[in-house]
C-alpha cells in the first residue's frame, strides 16, 4: 500500500479523538466509563500500530521520506509535518509500547486510579507521535509541552503523597527546561529568521561560528534534561518511581527518548560541525550518564527506583551512538548513528518489559523494597512473572542471544573502530556493573523466601486479570528476543535511518522551503 | 531604545523568577515560574522587529504597493500566544498540586519510618491539618493516605 504524506496527520489524530471520546464519556457508574474508555483505548492504540506500521514499511522499506505540508502552505510558511526512517521507527516502537501499556493497565490499575487513565494515555501518545513528526522548532516544542501536560497528570494519578512530591519536583525540573526550549526558539527566530528545520538546515551553516555554539549549546542542554543526561537527570529518580507501575512502565520507556530522538535528529541536521567539535564533550556527557546511572542504581533499594537510574545509565549508551554518529569508519557510512538507533530500539521495547514486570511484582506483594521480608519468593509463587522478568532483566544486561548484546556490540565495534578506547572501557564496565545489577535484582526482588504475608489489596489477585498482566510483557520479551536473534534485517532498517538522518540534503529537498509567500498547486486527482 | 528597554526587563524578570525559584516556599516556587514564563515571553517579543504604528494588517490587498519587510512580524506574537496559553495551563496544576500537597502534610507522622517511601505501602486514614511552615516540602512527607474521602475522582 503506497502511502501519501496526508497519513502523517493519522497519528496524532487518532489519539486525539480517541482521548477525547474518553474524557467526554463522564456519566453513568464509573465502572461502565472505566470500560469505555478501555475499549476505546484500545481500538485506537491499534488503529495507531497499524498506521505506524505502514508508515515503517513506507520510509524504512522504501527509503523515502514523507512529508505533509499543512493547509497546502510551502514550508517555511504553514506547519510541516515529515517522517523518515528515524521518526518511522520511534512511532513504531511507541505504537507497540503504548499498545502494551493499555492492556497492562486493564490487568493492573484499580478503579480508583484507572479512571481517566486511558485518555490521558492516549494525549500522551498524541504528544509523543506528534514529536516524532514534528517538522519545525515551535511544534516541537508544542507536542512536547502536549507530551509533558499528558504525563504530570499521569504521575500524580491517584494523588498519593510521595506521588505529589515527585510530580512536584518533575513539574518545575521540565518547566524550566521547556523555558529554556522556548527562548532557544525565540533566539533562532531572531537570528535566523525561521524555525523550519529544513530552512534552518539551509542557513545553519553560513551563521557565524558563536552562534551555532549558542544554539547548539542551548539545545543540547534542553534535550540532554528532557532525556535525563548527566548533569541535568534530577528530576527521573526523584520522581519515576511514585506513580502507579503502568505509568512507571510507559514513562521509562518512553518520555526520555524523546529528547534523545530530538538530539538525533537536530544535531546531524543542524549541527553537522559540532558534532564533529563536540566529540569529546558529547562522549564525556555519555559515560559519565553511564556511570552515574549504574552507580546511583546501586545506592537506592527499592525495585523502581533501581530500574529508574538504569534508564539514566542506558541513555547515555545512545548518546555514545550520536557522539560517534559522523566520523569516518571502516565499517559503514553512518554506523555509529545507526548503532544508537539500534540501542533505542532495544532498550524501549526491554526497558518497558522489565518495568512491566517490576511493576508487577510489586503489585503482587504490595512492595517494592528490596530487603529481607519484603520482595521475595516470586519464583515459586509466580513462576511466569519470574521467568519473563528474568529474560528481561538480562536482555537489559546485554547477555546473548537477547537484543541488549547485539546492540551493545554494534555500539563497541564502532567506538573500537574509531579508538575510543576510554568510552569503550566506560561501556563495558558499565554492562558488567549493570549485569550485577540486574543479579541483585533477581536475587533480592525474586528470588528468595517470601516472609510478607501481609498484602495490600492488589489488583492482580484475580487469575483473569493477571493474564492480562503478562500478555504484554511476554509480548515485549518476545520481540526483544527476535531482535537479538534474528537481528540482521533491524540493523539494516537502523542504517536505512541513520543515512537518511544524515542525508541533510535529501532532508532539505524533501520539505523544499520556499522564500514566496504562495498557496501550492491543489494536487488534481 | 526600545530594544535596551525590553532587554533589562528580559534581565529583570528572569532574574526575579530565578531568585524566587531558589526560595523554599510552594508560592514563591509558582510566582516565579510566572515571572519566568513572562520573561521568556517578551523576549519572544522582542524577536520580531519592535516598530509603533505598523500593525502587519493590509485592508486591501489588490491595491497594496508599499513594502511588506516594513511591517511588524507577526509571528512572534503568534509563538507568545501559544506559549502563555501552555504557561497557564501549567501553573493552574501546578497550584492545585501544591494545594494537594498541603491538604496532605499532616503534622504528625504516624506511618512507620520503614515504609515511609514505599509508595505502596499499606495506607492509613490519617487527619488532615495544614501544618504551620512547610518550608521542607521537597523532603519526603510521611506516607499517609486520607481516607476515601479524598479519593481521586
Amino acid at each position: 500500500m503506497e502511502l501519501n504524506g496526508n497519513w502523517l496527520a493519522a497519528p496524532i489524530v487518532i489519539p486525539l479523538i480517541g482521548g477525547a471520546i474518553g474524557l467526554i464519556v463522564a456519566f453513568g457508574a464509573r465502572q461502565r466509563i472505566i470500560a469505555i474508555e478501555r475499549a476505546v483505548a484500545v481500538v485506537a492504540t491499534l488503529a495507531n500500530l497499524v498506521v505506524a506500521g505502514l508508515l515503517l514499511f513506507t520510509t524504512v522499506g522504501a527509503g523515502q521520506r514523507l512529508v505533509l505540508q499543512m493547509g497546502l502552505w510551502p514550508a517555511p510558511f504553514g506547519i510541516t509535518m515529515v517522517a523518515d526512517g528515524l521518526s518511522a521507527i520511534m512511532l513504531m516502537l511507541t505504537a507497540l509500547l503504548t499498545a502494551a501499556t493499555v492492556f497492562y493497565a486493564m490487568g493492573t490499575l484499580d478503579q480508583r486510579e484507572g479512571m481517566n487513565f486511558h485518555p490521558l494515555l492516549l494525549f500522551l501518545l498524541m504528544g509523543v507521535n506528534g514529536a516524532f513528526l514534528a517538522g519545525d522548532l515551535f511544534n516541537l516544542y508544542v507536542f512536547f509541552e502536549v507530551l509533558l501536560m499528558s504525563s504530570f497528570v499521569l504521575l500524580t494519578l491517584g494523588g498519593r503523597p510521595a506521588q505529589v512530591n515527585g510530580g512536584i519536583r518533575y513539574v518545575v525540573l521540565n518547566l524550566m527546561a521547556s523555558m529554556v526550549f522556548l527562548a532557544t526558539a525565540g533566539v533562532v527566530y531572531g537570528t535566523l529568521g525561521t524555525l523550519n528545520f529544513a530552512q534552518l538546515a539551509e542557513r545553519m551553516p553560513q551563521a557565524p561560528p558563536a552562534l551555532q555554539v549558542t544554539l547548539g549549546g542551548m539545545l543540547l542542554l534542553v534535550y540532554g534534561s528532557k532525556a535525563g543526561l548527566f548533569p541535568v537527570f534530577f528530576w527521573l529518580p526523584g520522581s519515576y518511581h511514585t506513580p502507579h507501575p503502568a505509568v512507571t512502565a510507559i514513562f521509562g520507556g518512553l518520555l526520555t527518548k524523546v529528547g534523545i530522538y530530538a538530539l538525533f535528529r537536530i544535531y546531524p541536521l543542524l549541527f553537522p560541525e559540532l558534532l564533529h567539535a563536540w566529540q569529546p564533550l558529547i562522549l564525556a556527557i555519555a559515560g559519565l550518564t553511564m556511570l552515574t546511572g549504574v552507580f546511583g542504581a546501586m545506592s537506592v533499594d527499592t525495585m523502581r527506583r533501581v530500574l529508574s537510574f538504569h534508564v539514566i545509565s542506558q541513555v547515555g549508551y545512545m548518546v555514545m551512538g550520536l557522539g560517534l554518529a559522523v566520523t569516518a569508519n571502516t565499517l559503514a557510512p553512518g554506523f555509529g548513528l545507526a548503532a544508537g538507533i539500534f540501542y533505542i530500539v532495544h532498550h524501549m521495547i526491554v526497558k518497558t518489559a522489565l518495568l512491566m514486570a517490576g511493576g508487577a511484582a510489586e503489585l503482587e506483594l504490595g512492595t517494592g523494597r528490596l530487603e529481607d521480608g519484603y520482595l521475595g519468593g516470586l519464583v515459586k509463587k509466580r513462576p511466569a512473572l519470574a521467568v519473563l522478568f528474568f529474560l528481561a532483566a538480562f536482555s537489559l544486561a546485554g547477555i546473548p542471544p537477547s537484543s541488549g548484546f547485539i546492540s551493545k556490540l554494534g555500539l563497541l565495534q564502532i567506538a573500537m573502530d574509531n579508538g575510543q578506547w576510554l568510552i569503550a572501557g566506560i561501556s563495558l564496565v558499565v554492562g558488567v556493573l549493570t549485569t550485577l545489577s540486574m543479579v541483585r535484582l533477581w536475587q533480592k526482588g525474586l528470588a528468595g523466601k517470601a516472609t510478607l504475608d501481609e498484602v495490600v489489596q492488589a489488583p492482580l489477585r484475580t487469575p483473569q486479570r493477571r493474564w492480562l498482566t503478562l500478555t504484554p510483557i511476554a509480548v515485549l520479551v518476545a520481540v526483544s528476543l527476535t531482535i537479538g536473534i534474528f537481528s540482521s534485517p533491524f540493523f539494516a532498517w537502523s542504517q536505512v535511518a541513520a543515512q537518511q538522518g544524515l542525508d541533510r540534503a535529501g532532508y532539505i529537498a524533501a520539505v523544499a522551503p520556499t522564500a514566496e509567500i504562495t498557496m501550492m498547486e491543489k494536487p488534481t486527482e | 531604545m526600545i530594544g535596551v528597554t525590553l532587554a533589562c526587563l528580559v534581565a529583570v524578570l528572569l532574574g526575579t523568577g530565578a531568585y524566587l525559584l531558589m526560595q523554599r516556599s510552594p508560592i514563591r516556587l509558582v510566582l516565579g515560574l510566572g515571572l519566568l514564563s513572562h520573561g521568556i515571553n517578551l523576549l519572544l517579543f522582542g524577536t520580531g522587529a519592535l516598530k509603533r504604528g505598523l500593525p502587519p494588517i493590509v485592508l486591501d490587498k489588490a491595491s497594496f504597493t508599499g513594502d511588506i519587510s516594513a511591517f511588524v512580524d507577526p509571528l512572534p506574537q503568534a509563538l507568545i500566544l501559544t506559549a502563555i496559553v501552555i504557561s497557564f495551563g501549567i501553573t493552574a496544576f501546578m497550584i492545585a498540586l501544591l494545594n494537594r500537597r498541603n491538604s496532605l502534610l499532616t503534622a504528625d507522622g504516624a506511618t512507620p519510618p520503614e515504609r515511609q517511601d514505599d509508595p505502596l505501602a499499606l495506607q492509613q486514614p490519617a487527619v488532615c491539618q495544614p501544618i504551620p511552615d512547610d518550608y521542607e516540602w521537597l523532603e519526603e512527607v510521611p506516607r499517609q493516605e486520607t481516607g476515601s474521602a479524598r479519593a481521586w475522582n
